[in-house]
């Protein structure tokens, strides 16, 4: 009769483990889903207060001649990502993904930057033809990045893109999201190719949303 | 107990789903990131596959269009398209074949005659310097 008593004893803390690992999950999962988003980058300490990772300033032209800044972006936060307009891999799904973004989300405070790598290729004309025939609304950016600020511009949105003959289209690139807030910190981060990592991230846009309007209370 | 393998056989049954053709396989990699999985394209940028005038006439073009790519506007389905599609390197004329069969069955009616690699060798043949 000894190992009926061991089994049933071995059973009984199994279900223990498993019942607290799904205890802890749901409170790890609950935790998530509140509160302010996490700040990405290095922070640095100023006196007493925390300083978060900024985005770098930049003054970039979009599809429309525009100049866009860190400034004409007040009030607004915004999904950034890097494509060129004839990439043949990863773009088309990144772009499919912000689309899907822009569809859930039609709030006017929401803005898409889509920072181009090729700067031989994609003129402004270009641009803006590719904006039309994805048919994108005012919300978006389709930017021209000058040849010497990719590198520096890419790697503060923590992200990276350059120039290489050997990978398909001449540019090897992520296709990374970033999600930036009014202050120019990143504060969320998706792999544009993974539809599940998207649908998180339209979440967390969500949150970001809500944490602007309670910002100031 | 009995139940549990029997629940759970059922779950990994559904869960699985029937395998993915070869054909369909090579699609999902190659051409679904711009003509998306099922074929319905990405607004005016993208052309479509499913069930398209352009498709159907220019399904024997199809080696030559893998091979060389494409540029120029095309008309398809009554809408106008313009951006290259580049060349799919390291398709062999097996691979081409499996392709072909893939969307005849899922894009268009499925009613042509399988494709035998030998028939994409002789298509290849017939060439032209582009496609429109």
């Amino acid at each position: 009769m000894h190992w009926p008593k061991l089994s049933s004893m071995y059973s009984k803390r199994t279900l223990s483990i498993v019942l607290l690992l799904i205890l802890t999950s749901l409170i790890a999962c609950k935790k998530e889903e509140t509160g302010p988003l996490p700040y990405y980058g290095q922070t640095a300490l100023e006196g007493t207060d925390t300083v978060y990772h900024q985005i770098i300033p930049f003054s970039l032209l979009d599809q429309d001649s525009t100049v866009v800044t860190n400034a004409s972006l007040q009030g607004q936060i915004y999904v950034a990502d890097f494509f060129f307009t004839s990439c043949p891999t990863i773009c088309p799904v990144v772009k499919q993904n912000m689309i899907k973004i822009a569809e859930a989300i039609s709030d006017n405070r929401l803005a898409f930057m889509a920072h181009s790598i090729d700067h031989r290729r994609d003129s402004i004309p270009r641009l803006l033809s590719y904006k039309q025939k994805l048919e994108l609304d005012d919300r978006w950016h389709l930017l021209e990045v000058p040849e010497d600020e990719l590198e520096e511009l890419s790697a503060s949105y923590l992200t990276a893109a350059y120039e290489d003959a050997s990978a398909p289209g001449g540019f090897d690139h992520q296709g990374n999201l970033m999600l930036i807030d009014w202050d120019g910190h990143i504060r969320s981060y998706a792999d544009g190719t993974d539809r599940e990592q998207v649908d998180d991230f339209i979440k967390k846009i969500k949150r970001l949303l809500h944490e602007m309007d309670h910002r100031n209370e | 107990m009995r139940w549990i393998i029997g629940m759970s056989s059922a779950i990994l049954l559904v869960s699985c789903g029937p395998e993915q053709s070869y054909g369909e396989q090579l699609y999902q990699a190659q051409c679904a990131s711009c003509h998306l999985s099922d074929g319905s394209g990405l607004r005016g940028l993208y052309p479509p596959l499913y069930q398209t005038d352009y498709l159907q006439e220019h399904f024997a073009d199809l080696p030559c269009i893998i091979e060389q790519g494409m540029e120029g506007p095309i008309l398809v389905n009554g809408r106008e398209y313009d951006q290259p599609m580049p060349a799919i390197v390291g398709f062999t004329d097996a691979d081409i074949a499996n392709l072909m069969n893939y969307l005849d069955d899922a894009m268009l009616d499925g009613k042509r005659q399988f494709v035998t690699p030998d028939q994409v060798i002789e298509l290849r043949q017939g060439c032209k310097d582009s496609y429109e």
